[in-house]
């Protein structure tokens, strides 16, 4: 249960954020309701695309590069495994028996057959890994998302998300694996490399497809986090009329039946 | 009475060949698994596709499977509400424009799915009066999270066709809905035109430059 709370932290966050307000000023033209903050929100995306560029992605490249994929398919299996124990809770407080059981399963199994993680038996013998989290947990028990927000380096998110990407991080067992502080911040930083890595061949597709980067992202995001909330059945999202129904602009508030 | 039979001769006919018509509609989660496998085939035979080289992989999918993609319902889709503010001749541009864009994601998409990848189909039912049905896979690949991906299809009086794909709940449609509709609405629809084509021009630059 640590918290995020140096100094010099602090004021480096504080300074990414006012960079995205001074930059994103100029646009305030209002389109999707659920971004009423559009303005500082693209100015954080170019931010946040900055440093990706100038920063991130060279060294998750770097990274890419030096550690074979076998490798990096251990370390992600290794941070994979921990993170199934909350998405194994998170499955509880959401009432989801059985998704739990597969999850904690998980668990149990890599962590004694997998050698601690490292492999993901489970998956092989079809115990899929899922996705979860308490952003998901807060939207299934009717917390509207709020506007969307995008979070310095984090990127896309909603207010929602981001109490719920606080609670992840204080709940994950991370901490009481690597107790002493380096130790702790340097398995979130690995972990966040490791994440960005993964994503490089993710990030053609999209940098092909998307006419404006920003707000395909953040549909894409919108639409992701309505799916995980409904369990693969959002409602609107097949509505025959193509003139009707921008479902999106709805929530997730009423997710739980 | 002769003419009492050949009535219903001919309406045992009509009966007949409406059902064999009926029975050569391949179903649509069959027509999917045919899709996804013959790209996979596709796909994983050449190693210059493997490198990300697209553009055979295009060329393949115009002469098969494309022809079982509903484009103008795609466009139509993406563009929303807007749609019908559109001169025919316009719309037959953005079709034009989008389907080039489309293709150029869905093979980009694509040729990421290795060997060590496996594609599974999820149980489907089909009831004989459903016109829209979503016919539901998972890409697998070890060491990482499955993702879902979804194919939404239409019967039209031919065959099913897709019209819609989404993956991890993202449809790659009507995801561009929003950044369509406020250029709609600041360039018009001409607007909308020109930014597609001139993306697709840029795209093909880039790709005639590697």
């Amino acid at each position: 249960m640590r918290v995020l709370s140096k100094f010099n932290m602090r004021q480096w966050v504080a300074a990414v954020v006012l960079a995205a307000l001074m930059t994103g000023c100029a646009t305030t033209e209002k389109a999707n309701p659920r971004d009423p903050w559009e303005g500082y929100n693209r100015g954080m995306f170019q931010v946040n695309e900055a440093i990706d560029t100038v920063l991130v992605k060279p060294v998750a490249i770097g990274y890419d590069f030096i550690l074979p994929e076998p490798l990096r398919i251990l370390v992600t299996n290794f941070f994979s495994n921990i993170g199934d124990v909350m998405i194994g809770v998170n499955d509880l407080l959401q009432g989801r028996g059985e998704q739990a059981f597969n999850d904690l399963g998980r668990v149990v199994i890599n962590t004694t057959l997998g050698f601690g993680g490292l492999f993901d038996v489970a998956g092989n013998a079809g115990w899929y890994k899922s996705d979860n989290d308490f952003g998901v947990t807060f939207g299934r028990w009717g917390v509207p998302p709020g506007p969307y927000f995008v979070l310095p380096i984090l990127g896309p998110s909603d207010v929602r998300d981001t109490f719920g990407w606080a609670a992840d991080i204080a709940a994950s067992p991370i901490d009481l694996i690597f107790r002493d502080p380096t130790a702790y911040y340097t398995a979130w930083g690995v972990r966040f490399l490791n994440t960005r890595a993964n994503l490089l061949p993710a990030e053609k597709i999209i940098e092909e497809a998307a006419t404006d980067k920003y707000s395909y992202l953040r549909d894409a995001f919108m639409q992701n986090r309505l799916n995980l909330i409904y369990d693969g059945a959002p409602p609107g999202l097949d509505a025959d009329d193509e003139a009707a129904s921008k479902a999106d602009t709805n929530d997730g508030a009423t997710a739980q039946q | 009475m002769m003419l009492l039979h050949f009535r219903k001769f001919f309406l045992l006919a009509g009966l007949l060949f409406a059902t064999i018509a009926q029975a050569e509609l391949t179903p649509p989660d069959q027509l999917v698994k045919q899709i996804t496998q013959e790209t996979y085939v596709y796909v994983n035979q050449d190693p210059s596709l493997q490198k990300g080289d697209i553009s055979k992989l295009i060329d393949w999918a115009e002469k098969s499977i494309l022809k079982d993609f509903d484009f103008n319902r795609m466009t139509r889709l993406a563009v929303g509400k807007d749609w019908r503010q559109a001169t025919p001749e316009q719309q037959k541009q953005l079709v034009y424009e989008f389907r080039k864009l489309l293709i150029r994601t869905f093979a980009n998409a694509f040729v990421g799915i290795k060997k060590d990848q496996t594609i599974e189909y999820k149980p489907f039912k089909l009831n004989p009066d459903d016109q829209s049905v979503v016919v539901k896979t998972l890409i697998v690949k070890p060491g990482a999270k499955p993702i879902d991906v979804n194919f939404s299809m239409e019967k039209m009086t031919d065959s099913w066709k897709v019209y819609d794909v989404t993956m991890a709940g993202v449809s790659m449609i009507t995801n561009y809905r929003d950044a369509f509709s406020q250029e709609i609405h600041t360039n018009g629809v001409d607007g909308l035109i020109k930014m597609l084509a001139d993306k697709n021009k840029q795209l093909e630059q880039k790709s005639k430059a590697s």
